[in-house]
């Protein structure tokens, strides 16, 4: 079914990239949904039926240097694609019913072609498959981006993380030798270079997945829509970092520094998150800072739960609906993006404000069935999260209004085509989770609750206006000081230095002026047949002397 | 296995055959020069055919030089022409082939003195596939040296170059590379007589000789290589070039170095080659960092292509360094690719390059109104940097690999130099697709439907080169 489905996803993107510029788009995008459905739903069935494909073939390769495209399904791989298709359903139906939305049919392509390069990264096998997955969704992820500022930065990180990942494999292709992932393993036992390989690994996760450090591309993201940056997070390059992450957990555990760099990085992010969020005035960033933290705790929880990436999928929708609710509050006030704008909602739009509780209720519900070694990961996240959508949303629902005549006269709750499904998909993942019989659910929704009503960061507002504060891209400075200013200053002086004063004034200058002088001694010469005669006979004479010498010598 | 057809005597032959048709083309008034370019064309295409059908009848697994041919030229002295290739020579053929079509497309509305050029592109087409069948040590030197002409012509005369200085310091490296050269084949025939390729590398030679000989050659091929001192030619031409065929053909040149490294070094290597062979993999690096730093903070789009090339060339050039044979075909394969990218690019860029300086048009955001150039230039560039989008990602990887098995720290160097490289290119590429309101080029500065289906075509090319670099070879 894996095949057939990477195949169909592929015959579909292609079709719809056929008719992208002609008319009746929204039909088409609806069509393209119910193609999705219809998928998903024959996935379902062959997972049922546990009828598990196979589809292996030989593209490449000569002697040791084998490699062939894989989509054979197991268990936990349909496991994990259907819970993906499901959430690229949600993010396709989105997408077609979302009204800022002006190139429907292009984005909802890029899902489907972002879902068939995750098959391709997830059924890989061997390094060239891998390599090739992630290497696709960073060129898909490229065209998902309108803005030329963040394609750059996004095109920038994501090539040094192929390139990170690439220089890893290199070195462990050479000690293993094989190009077999499971053979990855042996490179813990007979492996050299195995730190640098261990952060080469975690340096293409880290860029890919946007941890501190190398966020940029990913806050950058401000400048699409809602349903862009949902599609972007969930379905595209961070979403990569996972699958490297889980595959290449061998390479990984090889060095004793991955645990400590882990724990210190994810750590880092989660703090800088949670303050980045108390600080932000934009709901958009907000959504991006929620995305980044379920990444890193994604990260964290595959750290301890090395077989849990199937978990972290199921966990998507959870993610999904957070952006979703901070959209929601977004297209209700008439697309206003600073929390300072708005305040006192809750009085004017209470359905929303109701239906926001709610998805917060199974936010924290779907996060609170996990294993006991991920407890505490699961409980951090939810704290650090909960606490600064809480200041937030206490903003927005509770705080003063600020919102201008305008978009107050305009309020709206959000229509049937948004809160239906939502409806939906809260008693689905409730079914699913039964989270009402966990006593910490009550604890974290009751903390929650009560956070929203004291707002003890509401101070965090002060900065709401300070462009400083708002505008900051510290670690862009920090990179144009740290790493470009001097590979700029060193390129600038290796050139004039080399190039001019070295080559072309000594080595070429001195060899013209040897010439010169070789012209004008010869010219000397001719000038007088005599003396140039007996120069040539003295010299001649030299010559013979000499050679003489030498063999006399020899 | 002998050539049935001295096919490859035809395919050096038929080159010189177009530039004698192109001599006695009739100059068209509104067109001139465009009769000596159709045949340019065409005997390039009959050329690829007659390639296309060697790799038939060639067998790709077998190592040693196929379809041996051999001429007497002088019985006293005794030397032979001898032609013969493999899988390897063949394939940079094929690409230096499709080089010079991409390089055609880009002069193909040139009508200053067209037909000495497209006179001079036969010869020098000639002359290097004279070069890269060439097997034995005399037929070798003759097209190594011989190609210089046509290329001294062509850049002389079209590089619109600041040419005196250019054109002094391509003489000064490349004669200096003759005659040193030139003096070593003359040692090894006097000790061995007329050599095959495939002998030399098991040629014995005293200490003395062995320092000398090895020494000459390594010079003579480091001269056409872009290695530091000696990047300092190629630089200061390939920077001025406004005409991408001559950039495209002055760029070819050190594949002709890394070749003859390719043909002339033993495995393994012996004392005291290895010492020449550690010195240059020091300087090499060095070069490639160095390059790869001044290609990114100059603002001269040629040099960035030229400082891709060149972090490039260094990098097959370590790789060939190792002798490890899976390398070699390795390096095959990805110069095949990277040959096809770079000279697809530089032709693209000469386009926006020209209407700048022709009709003002500013290049920074060019690419946002001329969609056809821009897919082609962003597909080139990311196949460039080594995203799977050409046989450059499989081949490189494997090429690394073995690289950074050697030595891990020369090797991260490298793998710094191409992502200085890399992002330099990219780097190039945001800076023509950033909307600037000052570029005026609209809609009819694209390039034309024919030329873009040529690039949609070379894009093919290299991607099916990822999927199998041989895919066109149809076993018999």
């Amino acid at each position: 079914m894996i095949s057939q489905l990477f195949f169909s996803l592929i015959a579909i993107a292609l079709l719809a990239l056929l008719v992208v510029q002609g008319r009746r788009r929204r039909i088409w995008s609806f069509l393209l949904l119910a193609a999705c459905g219809f998928l998903m739903y024959e996935l379902l069935l062959s997972f049922r039926e546990d009828a598990f494909s196979s589809f292996v073939y030989q593209w490449g390769g000569f002697q040791n240097l084998q490699f062939s495209l894989h989509l054979s399904g197991t268990p936990e791989i349909d496991k994990i694609l259907l819970s993906l298709l499901g959430s690229a359903v949600g993010l396709v139906y989105l997408n077609s019913v979302y009204w800022g939305e002006n190139h429907k049919l292009t984005v909802n392509t890029a899902v489907l072609l972002n879902v068939a390069a995750f098959i391709l990264l997830l059924c890989s096998k061997d390094f060239v498959q891998l390599m090739v997955g992630s290497s696709c969704l960073a060129i898909l992820g490229f065209y998902l981006i309108p803005d030329m500022e963040s394609k750059r930065k996004f095109i920038f990180y994501g090539f040094l993380s192929e390139m990170a990942l690439f220089t890893a494999l290199a070195v462990v292709y050479d000690v293993i030798p094989s190009m077999n992932l499971q053979e990855a393993e042996r490179f813990s036992t007979i492996g050299r270079h195995k730190d640098l390989v261990a952060l080469l690994v975690l340096l293409c996760v880290f860029c890919q997945a946007g941890m501190l450090g190398f966020q940029n591309h990913i806050l950058d993201l401000q400048t699409l829509t809602f349903n862009r940056i949902m599609i972007f997070c969930l379905t595209s390059l961070p979403l990569s970092s996972l699958v490297i992450f889980t595959k290449l957990r061998p390479l990984l555990a090889a060095s004793q520094y991955t645990e400590p760099v882990l724990s210190i990085w994810l750590s880092a992010t989660a703090v800088w998150c949670l303050v980045a969020m108390l600080l932000t005035d934009s709901l958009k960033a907000a959504a991006i800072y929620l995305n980044l933290l379920f990444y890193a705790f994604s990260l964290a929880f595959l750290g301890v739960c090395p077989d849990g990436l199937d978990r972290v999928i199921n966990f998507f929708p959870a993610a999904i609906l957070l952006n979703v609710l901070l959209m929601m509050v977004n297209n209700a006030a008439s697309n206003e993006l600073y929390v300072s704008r708005l305040g006192g909602l809750a009085r004017h739009i209470r359905f929303t404000f109701v239906l926001a509780l709610a998805g917060i209720a199974v936010f924290i519900g779907s996060f609170l069935n996990v294993p006991a070694a991920a407890e505490k990961i699961a409980f951090i996240y939810l704290a650090v999260v909960l606490t600064g959508l809480s200041s937030i949303m206490s903003r927005v629902f509770l705080g003063r209004a600020n919102a201008d005549d305008k978009v107050m006269a305009l309020l709206k709750n959000p229509s049937p085509l948004y809160w239906l499904p939502l409806i939906g998909v809260f008693v689905w993942l409730g079914w699913a989770y039964s989270f009402w019989q966990n006593k910490m659910f009550y604890a974290f929704f009751g903390a929650f609750v009560l956070l929203l009503l004291i707002a003890p960061f509401r101070f965090c507002g002060r900065w709401s206006d300070d462009e400083d504060v708002q505008e900051a891209d510290w670690f862009n400075d920090l990179y144009q000081i740290v790493i470009l200013a001097p590979l700029r200053l060193l390129g600038r002086v290796l050139w004039i230095l080399v190039d001019f004063i070295v080559i072309e004034r000594s080595i070429i200058g001195s060899v013209a002026q040897t010439s010169n002088f070789l012209v004008s001694g010869l010219q000397k010469l001719q000038e007088s047949v005599r003396l140039s005669y007996l120069l040539m006979i003295a010299l001649g004479l030299a010559v013979l002397l000499l050679n003489m010498g030498y063999k006399y010598y020899e | 296995m002998n050539s049935p057809l001295a096919l490859l005597s035809l395919i050096v032959a038929l080159p010189l055959f177009g530039v004698l048709f192109a001599l006695t083309s009739k100059d068209d008034a509104d067109k001139p020069g465009r009769n000596a370019f159709n045949v340019c064309v065409f005997t390039l295409l009959a050329n690829i055919v007659l390639i296309w059908r060697i790799f038939m009848i060639l067998d790709e697994e077998s190592g040693s030089l196929q379809l041996i041919e051999r001429y007497r030229w002088l019985s006293n002295p005794e030397i032979n022409i001898m032609f013969g290739v493999d899988t390897f020579s063949l394939l940079l053929i094929l690409a230096v082939h499709l080089s010079v079509l991409a390089g055609l497309a880009g002069v193909r509305r040139n009508i200053v003195k067209q037909k000495s050029l497209m006179v001079f592109t036969l010869l020098f087409l000639s002359m290097a596939t004279g070069f890269f069948v060439a097997a034995d040590i005399f037929s070798f030197y003759i097209f190594f040296e011989a190609m210089l002409i046509p290329l001294f012509m062509i850049i002389g005369v079209f590089g619109e170059v600041k040419k005196q200085g250019t054109v002094y310091r391509f003489f000064l490296y490349n004669f200096l590379g003759a005659i040193i050269l030139f003096s070593a084949v003359m040692l090894i025939y006097h000790m061995h007589g007329s050599v095959t390729l495939e002998e030399i590398a098991g040629l014995k030679w005293t200490r003395r000789l062995d320092i000398y000989i090895w020494g000459a050659v390594f010079l003579a091929f480091l001269s056409r290589i872009p290695v530091w001192p000696f990047h300092y030619w190629i630089s200061s031409v390939c920077a001025g070039l406004r005409n991408p065929l001559a950039f495209i053909v002055t760029a070819l040149l050190p594949l002709t170095g890394i070749y003859g490294f390719i043909r002339f070094l033993p495995e393994p290597v012996p004392f005291p080659l290895n010492v020449f062979v550690d010195w240059i993999s020091i300087i090499g690096i060095v070069t490639m960092l160095f390059i790869a730093l001044i290609g990114f903070i100059n603002k001269d789009s040629q040099y960035k292509i030229f400082s891709y090339i060149t972090v490039y060339y260094i990098l097959y050039l370590l790789g060939a360094f190792s002798g490890d044979e899976m390398v070699l075909l390795n390096i095959g394969f990805s110069l095949f690719s990277f040959m096809l990218i770079f000279s697809s690019l530089e032709t693209l860029l000469a386009h926006i390059l020209r209407k700048e300086e022709q009709e003002d048009i500013r290049s920074s955001g060019f690419l946002c109104k001329t969609k056809r150039l821009s897919f082609a230039c962003s597909y080139l560039t990311i196949a460039a940097v080594g995203m799977p989008l050409s046989a450059i990602f499989i081949n490189n990887f494997f090429i690394l690999s073995k690289l950074l098995a050697s030595n891990v720290k020369m090797g991260m160097v490298l793998i710094f130099s191409l992502v200085m490289v890399g992002c330099t290119l990219l780097q190039e590429l945001f800076r023509l697709k950033t909307d600037n309101p000052a570029c005026r080029a609209d809609r009819n500065d694209d390039i034309s439907f024919p030329v873009f289906a040529f690039f949609i075509f070379i894009m093919f090319i290299l991607l099916m080169s990822f999927i199998n670099p041989l895919w066109f070879v149809i076993d018999e």
